[in-house]
């Protein structure tokens, strides 16, 4: 008897479970912690150091297409452990996209919040910029860039906070104005708030969803840029290694030793397809309105 | 609507100006071309004739207001590498982008649009979760793996078609699936919410209210209602298409100008860099300009001026 | 009589516009709000009355400094109101408050309500402690009408009058003198309405307040006004005792709006329906604003701007016919 009522409660209870939490959702969750934790981890997890060589195992496959254990992820031309270097470069991406989202939302809702603040001149200036940088494509303002100034990790960190800045400050600035003009921001704000508690205490918390939803679009897109320019052999530079230059300089070696370069490849999309599905999850949850 | 194109096309004159500005600035403020396209031991008195020959020992402000000037009578310089008009440069590799960029375009249309539709009319069947799959595995993949892919299976693996070159026309086949694949998998998505948005709204049910039968509701009134954000999605497309091809034409060692930009870059070839830039500008600012036009032209609301 | 608490000189409002795109259009002017006077006494209520458009809202910034005004003044006690945004001016925000039409809008959706209503506390700096705040606004919430168990509620839990009243206990709580409601009440189920009101009669009764009460319900209006100004196009037409303005309106705008009150009985009573919309603040027709909609209007009425002049009965009518129609239709 109990055991048949207990029955649907407990089916309910897992189908809701399965709801908010889809097994697709929480499969791209684990994805992304492993992603974390390798690129936290990454010193203590990779069994060679990533630009070791040995030259006696060059272009050894990984195991179960003819490799050893000892190489688990196969070796590359110059017989470097390709699962270490593979390490190393998903925390140098990893670490790039995110503090070039960091930077890009920072730089973009600080500039939305001071546009709608100031409206007049200094919204203009704003827009101005923001048609601007809509106007020319970035990978292409990036090219230039990098090229011409010469390539340091933290001017090409910097440069990705610029990519998509523009996306937040749109949103920032649309949202403020409608919370300011006949919102609880102008209501806050008439009340005799400081500037600093209408838009820290208030704004910014009721468009953190928005701007974290958004931030989930813009991580995959970074990564995409980083990975392209670093494929192009302009974005990380060697001896440092990121996914994208394990795909271009494993390119040369497609027929001989493919896994070189589809390991990265694999964890570019596994990753970027990974956000993308929580940030649907996340935007249905969050943010109905986003739809 | 006429203050309304005038308007437009002051901010189109405007941007491109600014862009010609920021790379102008941007490039030389990133160092002397003269050190960087000299050798390093070169004379110093042949450097001192590079700068002169370049304009490079004037004030940046009187370079500036003489590459304007020349830029406004169309010339834009020549490249530092083989001294030809940059402009002549580029222009010589436009064909060769559009050969592939164009056919990829019409790939895109031909299934990201169709595919989009169906998805949306059969939500949440088999098909358009396996459409919605694609889509998102097409736009999280980087397009150098995605051709890097398509090189392995087709090239290396079946051998059916060449890896790279331009030498006939089996060579475009490749770049064109990549280029295509991707804009098919971007414009199917948003095809698709586009129709379930207008899907959703009250005047599709009350189309079907009266009676109207649902090929009707689709073709007369969801289709067309569709179309607009879908025609401006598509238009922003065609600005892109230069960015697009920078990545597979250096994959696929496509002579366009993508990789000419690519090249231009890596020989810190300014005027060529300038010039492409200019193009790229021009060409998103254009597509913009046009998208804003077709809009008003098929979006009735926007014909009646507002206030 | 005491000390008014707000005079308002000559408001005046006007934003440059560009008609006909925003490249080669002409510069215009929207006059939304084009010299308005009023006075407002302590414990006192001003209902401010018309369309939609006419400039109620705009005149409501204007009294909160939250819009700058073209010209005209604005004083507070005598004091000239200083800049939005200044530290003089969110100073005063503690003798001027505001209630809105959307309390949802108003409100913090985020954050518990019994916190917005704590906060213009901590924005002012009164009251020490978290407790006595608490405490306070707790003593707030009960003379609005709401329990404490109300105050650890999110603004969508509450019904829509117990979101007006958090609003109001949220602009009571710095004790103010003047409350500045717009539209108080027209977001609310008729059945809440006369509660809303009641409470804002009862607060008045207690605490002395002062309302400027915008609204386009004029047996609302009616109820709670001391005196009713009625608004056209950025003016005012009419001003005085809301009894005799609405039995006996002189304006022809002032009838038409009475006019289209409906009644309960079957009165035998002219309904008078205005031709037309108000006309476009950007184009104001010449002379009196309102002659193209005017039943009665004359040659005259198009060549020179009626000003506001004094009736015999003590009230004020900006109309040059409206001597001669006294005692209504």
């Amino acid at each position: 008897m109990t055991a048949v009522s207990s029955l649907p409660l407990q089916r309910s209870r897992h189908s809701r479970f399965l709801e908010a939490w889809p097994p697709l959702t929480l499969v791209a969750l684990a994805w992304v912690a492993l992603m974390l934790v390798v690129a936290l981890g990454a010193d203590w997890l990779s069994p060679f150091h990533f630009s070791a060589l040995d030259l006696r195992a060059r272009l050894q496959p990984p195991v179960g297409f003819g490799g050893t254990w000892k190489h688990a992820l196969g070796t590359d031309e110059l017989g470097r452990d390709v699962l270490s270097r593979l390490i190393v470069s998903i925390r140098i991406s990893v670490l790039i996209a995110f503090f070039g989202t960091l930077i890009a939302a920072t730089l973009g809702t600080t500039l939305g919040f001071v546009a709608a603040h100031f409206r007049g001149r200094v919204e203009w200036l704003i827009l101005m910029m923001i048609d601007f940088q809509a106007s020319v494509p970035f990978l292409i303002v990036a090219l230039a860039v990098l090229a011409f100034f010469g390539n340091s990790l933290v001017l090409f960190v910097a440069l990705m906070g610029l990519n998509s800045w523009e996306r937040y400050a749109r949103i920032a600035r649309g949202l403020t104005i409608s919370a300011n003009e006949q919102g609880y921001a102008g209501a806050i704000r008439q009340l005799g708030a400081s500037s600093w508690r209408v838009y820290g205490i208030h704004v910014l918390p009721n468009i953190a969803s928005t701007l974290i939803v958004s931030m989930t679009i813009t991580f995959p897109e970074t990564i995409l840029l980083e990975s392209g320019l670093s494929f192009l052999g302009l974005g990380v530079q060697p001896p440092l290694s990121s996914l994208g230059n394990m795909v271009g300089y494993g390119r040369e070696y497609l027929t001989r030793a493919s896994w070189i370069l589809l390991f990265p490849s694999a964890v570019i999309i596994l990753t970027t397809l990974s956000i993308s599905i929580i940030g649907d999850w996340l935007r249905d949850r969050l943010d109905p309105t986003l739809r | 609507m006429i203050g309304y194109l005038a308007q437009r096309l002051l901010r189109a004159l405007l941007t491109i100006f600014l862009v010609v500005t920021f790379a102008f600035f941007v490039l030389r403020l990133s160092g002397d071309p003269a050190l960087l396209i000299m050798s390093v031991d070169a004379p110093p008195e042949s450097i001192a004739a590079f700068r002169k020959s370049w304009g490079l020992d004037q004030p940046i402000w009187m370079q500036y207001l003489a590459y304007v000037v020349h830029a406004l009578t169309g010339d834009l310089g020549n490249s530092m590498r083989d001294g030809r008009p940059a402009i002549q440069l580029v222009l010589e590799r436009v064909p060769s982008t559009l050969a592939i960029t164009l056919p990829a375009f019409a790939l895109k249309i031909a299934i990201g649009v169709p595919a989009g539709i169906y998805a949306a009319l059969r939500r949440n069947s088999f098909a358009d979760r396996l459409t919605m799959l694609f889509s998102v595995a097409g736009f999280t993949m980087p397009s150098f793996v995605l051709a890097l892919l398509l090189v392995l299976v087709f090239s290396v693996k079946l051998g059916w078609l060449p890896s790279s070159g331009s030498d006939g026309l089996a060579n475009a086949i490749l770049p064109i699936v990549t280029l295509g694949a991707a804009g098919a998998a971007i414009l199917a998505r948003f095809t698709r919410s586009a129709m379930l948005e207008v899907l959703g709204q009250p005047y599709i049910r009350a189309a079907s209210a009266k009676g109207l039968s649902w090929r009707r509701v689709v073709t007369e009134h969801a289709l067309p209602n569709a179309a607009i954000p879908t025609t401006t999605i598509i238009g922003f497309m065609v600005g892109t298409l230069i960015a697009g091809a920078v990545v597979v034409e250096s994959v696929f060692a496509w002579p366009g100008i993508g990789r000419l930009l690519v090249v231009a870059v890596a020989n810190r070839d300014l005027a060529v860099v300038q010039t492409i830039l200019l193009l790229v500008a021009m060409t998103m600012v254009t597509s913009n300009i046009v998208v804003d036009l077709v809009y008003g032209w098929i979006d009735p609301r926007m014909r009646t001026a507002p206030k | 009589m005491s000390q008014p608490l707000l005079e308002a000189s000559q408001l005046t409002r006007h934003y440059k516009v560009r008609r006909g795109g925003r490249l080669f259009g002409h510069a215009a002017t929207l006059r939304a709000v084009d010299g308005v006077s009023f006075t407002l006494r302590p414990g006192r209520t001003l209902g401010l009355v018309g369309e939609s458009g006419c400039g109620k809202t705009t005149t409501a910034r204007l009294v909160l400094g939250l819009l700058p005004l073209t010209s005209g003044e604005m004083r507070l006690d005598g004091e000239t109101l200083p800049k939005a945004g200044s530290t003089r001016w969110r100073e005063l925000r503690r003798t001027v408050q505001m209630v809105y039409q959307d309390p949802l809008a108003a409100l913090d959706r985020r954050i518990a309500v019994g916190r917005q209503v704590m906060e213009p506390l901590a924005i002012h700096g009164i009251g020490t402690s978290t407790v006595e705040r608490r405490d306070k606004a707790m003593a707030i919430l009960e003379s609005v009408g709401l329990q404490a168990h109300h105050f650890v509620r999110y603004p969508h839990e509450l019904s829509g009058g117990q979101r007006q009243r958090i609003v109001l206990a949220r602009a009571l709580i710095l004790e103010p003198r003047l409350l500045v409601c717009d539209e108080p009440i027209s977001a609310l189920d008729v059945s809440i309405q006369a509660q809303v009101v009641n409470l804002l009669l009862d607060l008045q009764a207690k605490m002395g307040l002062a309302y400027l009460f915008i609204s386009h319900d004029l047996r609302m209006v009616r109820q709670v006004s001391h005196e009713v100004a009625v608004m056209y196009l950025g003016r005012i037409v009419e001003r005085g005792d809301p009894d005799r303005l609405f039995s006996a309106p002189t304006h022809p705008y002032t009838q038409a709006l009475v006019s289209a009150i409906p009644v309960a009985a079957r009165q035998r009573r002219q309904r008078l329906i205005l031709k037309g919309d108000p006309p476009n603040p950007v184009n104001v027709p010449t002379g009196c604003a309102f002659h193209e909609r005017c039943p009665i209007a004359v040659a005259h009425c198009r060549a020179e701007t009626p000003l506001l002049r004094p009736l015999a009965d003590g009230r004020e009518v900006a109309c040059h016919l409206a001597a001669a129609s006294v005692g209504g239709l």
